[in-house]
């Protein structure tokens, strides 16, 4: 064996400056460049280090333009956000930073750029940057607004980015307007968050014209103006959608043959859903809740889309809506169904408890029954979660089902 | 190769001279033990030379762990997310405690013995321990000598003056990883 790169002599000394290089540039990879910057000055070893990162990371509330030793602003308000101080000068010098940096790495070294912006982007800008992005030869791209505003132009050179794999997107509540007849052509992770869609501004096609996409993510986003959501995806192979509204009025549509993955929380059940072709479908999460008087007579048609899940995890409430609605199926919906997550709440489990039963029986290969209580500290959910109890809950719930199990005897389930 | 139904047992020995007994499959976590295991050329001692027993002792912890890990996993056969929030907190609680020095040993360690999930880990706290921190104070953090002139170090501050501007009410971001 080999000796060691540099041998280290027990005891204190400047340990960090003999880490082998490629593990201090992976370090300040993971730094703001901000952060990465200030290295410069630790001692000559690192003088020129930052500058072979291949990370562009940006985010306005990290810039401040006071001097180090300037008194603070205002420290008795400090905790209150620096954009109570913060002008238009503030955000010119911030751009410009940005500007300089990119185009002083006008060169093909850039793997990711990070841009958070509390102020308004404007659309020439992005253009700029973008088509500096798009010669980069840059993976992923993540940008960011911490402040509402109208709708949000993403360049055409974002979607001609060859080297792109990830794109993040939050936007704040804001509209995305995304030019027509476009797609990425080489991405394979999306996460857009917080983002709204409006058939006014995106193209109903604009999901399915990624062909390479593997996972896609929508968080907390809003649906307006009865904007249909197509997924017509043949590479997806994870979906998750996380307390998105506004789909109540509009319809859902699937067909992704490698989905494996389906993930569905928090988020308003749609008019109608069109699932198809989910044939490597695995591992499914249903969660779902009345809202107002809404129609919720659609989901046993998302249920029937997830047949070929192997496990699935699914609230109570989700399952009483489902078994609430009307026209349902004869046959089980879940034939290939092994394994059940079912996660309950404190508050309504006994009233849940005739659906849950019922729910079985669209399980007939159901092998394993686990009982979650909920996971959540999402304060979203309101009055719907009650927090007592979890252990003995789990256990009663549980005692209930194994009771009513007993009365059915072409189950088998091994609870 | 013999296939003895017995747990074969592997010897590492440290840059200070200890010697660990520790099982084959806790060994080949390491993936540079595991190529010299898989090449037969390791039948004594293996010597870890650029290692200290401190620091190998702690390798050896998380290579366990590791190990249990993988072999309850197999029981449980859905992708669950909440492992992950457990890994996650396993490993900050692992990291806890662990001081500058011995974090950058730790790296050297995890990077010559190559397991990638021990340097990520190493990884992340750095990132953490030097994130909205001013030079200085990462210089007395890691006991980093300055070695050029005030004038020499003014001028490099000046080519990016904003960098070295004071923070902002600095919160923490969640890593984007």
């Amino acid at each position: 064996m080999e000796e060691g790169p540099r041998k280290i002599a027990p005891g204190y000394g400047d340990r960090i400056s003999s880490l082998p290089e490629p593990i201090l540039l992976h370090i300040l990879s993971f730094l703001p460049t901000k952060f990465a910057i200030r290295t410069s000055v630790l001692s000559k070893t690192w003088r020129h280090l930052w500058t072979y990162v291949p990370t562009l990371d940006f985010d306005d509330n990290e810039f401040s333009f006071f001097k180090e030793d300037e008194e603070p602003m205002d420290t008795k308000k400090a905790p209150t956000d620096l954009r109570l101080f913060k002008d238009k000068d503030r955000d010119e010098n911030f751009l410009h930073v940005v500007d300089e940096f990119l185009g002083l790495r006008n060169r093909t070294d850039i793997h990711k750029f990070r841009l958070w912006y509390s102020g308004a982007l404007c659309a020439y800008r992005l253009r700029t940057w973008f088509s500096i992005v798009k010669k980069l030869n840059i993976k992923e791209v993540d940008i960011g607004i911490y402040k509402k505003q109208g709708p949000f132009d993403l360049p055409l050179a974002v979607f001609g980015t060859k080297s792109l794999e990830t794109f993040k997107l939050d936007l704040h509540c804001s509209h995305l307007r995304v030019p027509n007849c476009v797609g990425f052509c080489q991405l394979k992770i999306l996460q857009l968050v917080q983002v709204k869609f409006s058939s006014k501004y995106i193209h109903e096609k604009f999901f399915s014209n990624c062909p390479t996409l593997e996972h896609l993510t929508l968080r907390l986003c809003e649906f307006t103006c009865s904007a249909p959501l197509n997924i017509l995806a043949s590479g997806l192979k994870t979906l998750d959608i996380y307390q998105c509204h506004g789909l109540r009025k509009s319809e859902m549509k699937l067909k992704a043959p490698n989905l494996v993955t389906f993930s569905y929380v928090f988020t308003s059940i749609a008019k109608r859903y069109d699932f198809s072709d989910l044939v490597s479908l695995a591992y499914a999460k249903v969660r779902v809740r009345r809202e107002g008087r809404g129609n919720c007579s659609s989901l046993s048609q998302m249920i029937r889309g997830l047949h070929s899940a192997k496990a699935l995890s699914i609230c109570c409430s989700s399952i009483e809506i489902l078994a609430a609605e009307k026209d349902l199926p004869t046959y089980p919906m879940l034939q290939n169904l092994e394994r059940l997550n079912l996660i309950a709440y404190v508050c309504s489990c006994s009233y849940y408890l005739k659906a849950v039963g019922w729910f079985f029986s669209q399980c007939p290969n159901l092998n394993k029954l686990v009982i979650d209580d909920f996971e959540t500290k999402s304060k979203h959910m309101g009055g719907f979660i009650c927090f007592q109890g979890k252990g003995t809950f789990r256990r009663y719930i549980g005692k209930k089902i194994a009771n009513w199990l007993k009365t059915l005897q072409n189950v088998p389930l091994l609870a | 190769m013999s296939e003895s139904t017995e747990k074969k047992m592997v010897r590492l020995r440290s840059s200070d001279g200890e010697v660990f007994e520790v099982e084959e499959s806790v060994a080949k976590v390491a993936k540079t033990l595991q190529d010299m295991l898989e090449e037969d050329c390791a039948d004594a001692v293996i010597p870890i030379t650029c290692v200290r027993a401190p620091i190998l002792t702690k390798v050896i912890d998380y290579c366990k762990d590791q190990v249990m890990i993988s072999s309850s996993s197999s029981t449980t056969n859905n992708p669950n997310e909440r492992t992950e929030q457990e890994r996650k907190a396993w490993g900050q609680k692992f990291m806890e405690g662990v001081d500058s020095s011995t974090l950058c040993e730790l790296l050297v360690a995890s990077n010559f013995l190559n397991i990638e999930g021990l340097l990520n880990l190493g990884v992340d706290k750095m990132v953490s321990m030097i994130q909205g921190k001013y030079p200085q104070e990462i210089r007395d953090m890691f006991n980093v000598v300055n070695d050029f002139t005030p004038e020499e170090e003014e001028e490099i501050r000046n080519q990016n003056a904003w960098a070295f501007e004071r923070d902002p009410y600095y919160k923490k971001r969640s890593s984007s990883k």
